[in-house]
């Protein structure tokens, strides 16, 4: 077993330098990513616990969930007419049933009759800073999926710039409070999330630059037209026609799934510009024991079958784009999966974190200024995480309509400048530390009480 | 499910078999050798039952087990000896005040925006190539969304592994020329 000795120092060191560069660049954009990235895996547990008194039940009947989208759809005459309604139905992640349009979201009854509106902002907040950073759509989800490229980048000049990381896999000088304990943390961390770094990189970057491929791809291959470059994997929309309609009948459609595909668990139904002659609905389902995230089935009008789109055994790249999402989410195998992802996000943003500490550390060593970059990198590796538990406390102090974005961002920005000012570094960090567990305390009992 | 269940149990065990292996100071090879297959057994059956799913549920298990290893050695790991600030490196010879702002400025143009471009337009040249094979034209479209951000990734780590400018761009210009020979081959098609 003596053939290949490694790298030499030369490219070690270029490796360790180029290593440096791009975590430095990446830094505090990919540490929130990251941290919000671990929360956001239980997305439907906390739509749970912002709204726990809605109407829960383990599933509806077809008719049900007609009554439910004419009641919705009865709601809004008079406004303009929805292009989409999409009913959310019971799943064990989720047991509920939710009927959204282009302008509200309502929890229905198990009976079909209309119970609450859908009160779930944090999670949507939530969602869409990991999405987004709350910046608009498409550069926010460009910038977020660049980050996904820069871990690709991250883990291989990571593994080439240290020779010996899979031999000293299991070696943790925890408690060094010098350089060595970090770059341990740092590297053992690194080794073991490894193949979930770099599944969750690569699917996170296909969701988010998908706008610079997916016009790229428009642009050269289908004269401009998106929706053309995505009809092959996703399926096509339908041809639209205005003129009025009378309500799609889903309970057919839903019928139909029950009769002739039993072992699919219908997630959603889509009902594509409802009350016009061009109306069409789709069932997503559910297929255990895959990494899709469901299959389409389409019907029309009035719920017979057309077809499915072929995500569950059609072409490899329609299987692979919708294995995506569950892939990055961790949503395929219930609350452990969900659980072991949470434990591998939490390694994946100590190490964002550890990475940053170590080269402030070695500035530190160096005799350079480091004091203030050691206070702003607390205030964003601990701040980050209060400012996220300080949104949580106004959605249960101030309700739905809670200033999120505002009360998060505003409030990680005042513990930069606090961070800037404040001279004692350690106090500074044991006082974030100490607020931050102060912080999810009130939050627990919080949830626990309501 | 059973055999996914087997293939995590051998993958998980294969991990803690790989610590024994590198515990020992003659680095014991039959045993490190049997840690590897075994791992990669425990993924091929995970895989062979239940695909891309199975797989990720044994990748998991290996993981958790790893990091169960980890805590592990947190648990035992003796108490600080050295203190941090007794060790000092010394400075770089320009006392490390240098910024360079104009290379560094020209090195993030050349790894950020122009090999996104660069990628971008290989990831195209994917997309022609299995179109012109014959392929389904979901995996060509799927294989331009995949390849983009992968490429990217590889091409900023090498442009940031070369020592020379001079290299660096010749790189970027050869991959941009193959890429850019891609996309017109996509447009006359």
């Amino acid at each position: 077993m003596s053939g290949w000795r490694g790298f030499d120092k030369a490219t070690v060191r270029q490796a360790l330098s180029a290593h440096g560069a791009i975590g430095l660049l990446a830094g505090a954009l990919l540490y929130l990513v990251c941290m919000t990235g671990t929360v956001v895996v239980l997305y439907q547990e906390w739509q749970r616990v912002e709204q726990p008194g809605a109407p829960e039940m383990a599933a509806i009947a077809p008719d049900a969930v007609q009554r439910g989208m004419a009641a919705v759809l009865a709601s809004e005459k008079g406004k303009p007419p929805t292009t989409h309604l999409y009913v959310h139905l019971p799943v064990a992640g989720l047991p509920r049933t939710t009927v959204t349009t282009d302008t509200q979201a309502v929890h229905l009854r198990p009976d079909g009759g209309i119970a609450m509106p859908e009160e779930n902002s944090w999670s949507e907040f939530l969602l869409a800073l990991h999405y987004t950073l709350h910046l608009p759509s498409t550069i926010g989800m460009t910038i977020v999926g660049a980050l996904g490229a820069m871990i690709v980048a991250l883990a291989i000049s990571g593994v080439v710039a240290h020779p010996r990381i899979f031999r000293d896999a299991f070696r943790l000088r925890a408690r060094d409070t010098g350089g060595v304990g970090l770059a341990d943390w740092h590297n053992r961390l690194g080794v073991w999330t490894l193949p979930f770094a770099l599944a969750i990189s690569l699917t996170g970057a296909m969701i988010g630059m998908a706008a610079v491929s997916g016009y790229g791809l428009a642009a050269t291959f289908y004269k401009g037209d998106l929706g053309a470059a995505y009809a092959p994997i996703f399926g096509g929309e339908g041809k639209p026609d205005k003129a009025p309609a009378p309500m799609p009948d889903v309970a057919a459609a839903l019928r139909h799934m029950e009769r002739h595909f039993p072992d699919v668990e219908p997630a959603y139904v889509i009902v594509h510009d409802p009350q016009t002659a061009g109306q069409h609905v789709q069932v997503s389902g559910l297929h255990a024991r895959r990494l899709i995230y469901g299959e389409n089935y389409d019907f029309d009008a009035r719920g017979r079958y057309q077809g499915k789109t072929g995500l569950s055994d059609g072409a490899l790249g329609q299987q692979a784009a919708a294995s995506v999402y569950n892939l990055h989410f961790g949503n395929y195998g219930g609350l452990p999966v969900k659980i072991a992802y949470m434990v591998f996000g939490l390694a994946l943003s100590a190490m964002t974190a550890t990475g940053i500490s170590i080269w402030i550390a070695k500035r530190k060593r160096r005799g350079l200024g480091h004091a203030s970059l050691t206070r702003a990198w607390d205030a964003i590796v601990w701040g980050g995480p209060l400012a996220l538990v300080l949104s949580f406390l106004a959605r249960q102090w101030l309700g739905n309509g809670a200033p999120l974005v505002a009360v998060f961002w505003a409030g990680l920005l005042a513990l930069l400048v606090i961070g800037l000012i404040w001279q004692n570094a350690r106090l500074f960090r044991r006082a974030l530390q100490g607020v931050l567990v102060l912080g999810l305390s009130l939050g627990a009992v919080g949830v626990l009480i309501s | 499910m059973l055999w996914v269940m087997i293939g995590s149990v051998m993958a998980g065990g294969a991990v803690l078999l790989l610590r024994r292996g590198w515990e020992r100071v003659d680095r014991y090879w039959p045993l490190l050798a049997l840690a590897w297959g075994l791992l990669v057994l425990g993924i091929l059956l995970a895989a062979v039952a239940e695909g891309a799913w199975g797989v990720a549920i044994a990748s998991s298990i290996a993981m958790l087990a790893g990091l169960a290893c980890l805590a592990v050695a947190v648990w035992r790991a003796p108490p600080d000896k050295a203190r941090a600030a007794e060790r000092r490196t010394p400075a770089p010879p320009d006392g490390g005040g240098a910024l360079h702002p104009g290379r560094r400025i020209v090195t993030f143009l050349m790894v950020v925006p122009l090999a996104l471009i660069v990628s971008t337009a290989l990831a195209l040249t994917a997309r022609a190539l299995v179109a012109i094979s014959g392929g389904a034209e979901a995996d060509a479209n799927v294989a331009t969304l995949f390849l983009t951000p992968l490429l990217w990734g590889i091409l900023s780590f090498l442009l940031l592994m070369m020592v020379r400018r001079r290299t660096q761009w010749l790189t970027l210009m050869a991959t941009a020329s193959l890429g850019g020979l891609g996309v017109l081959l996509g447009m006359v098609r």
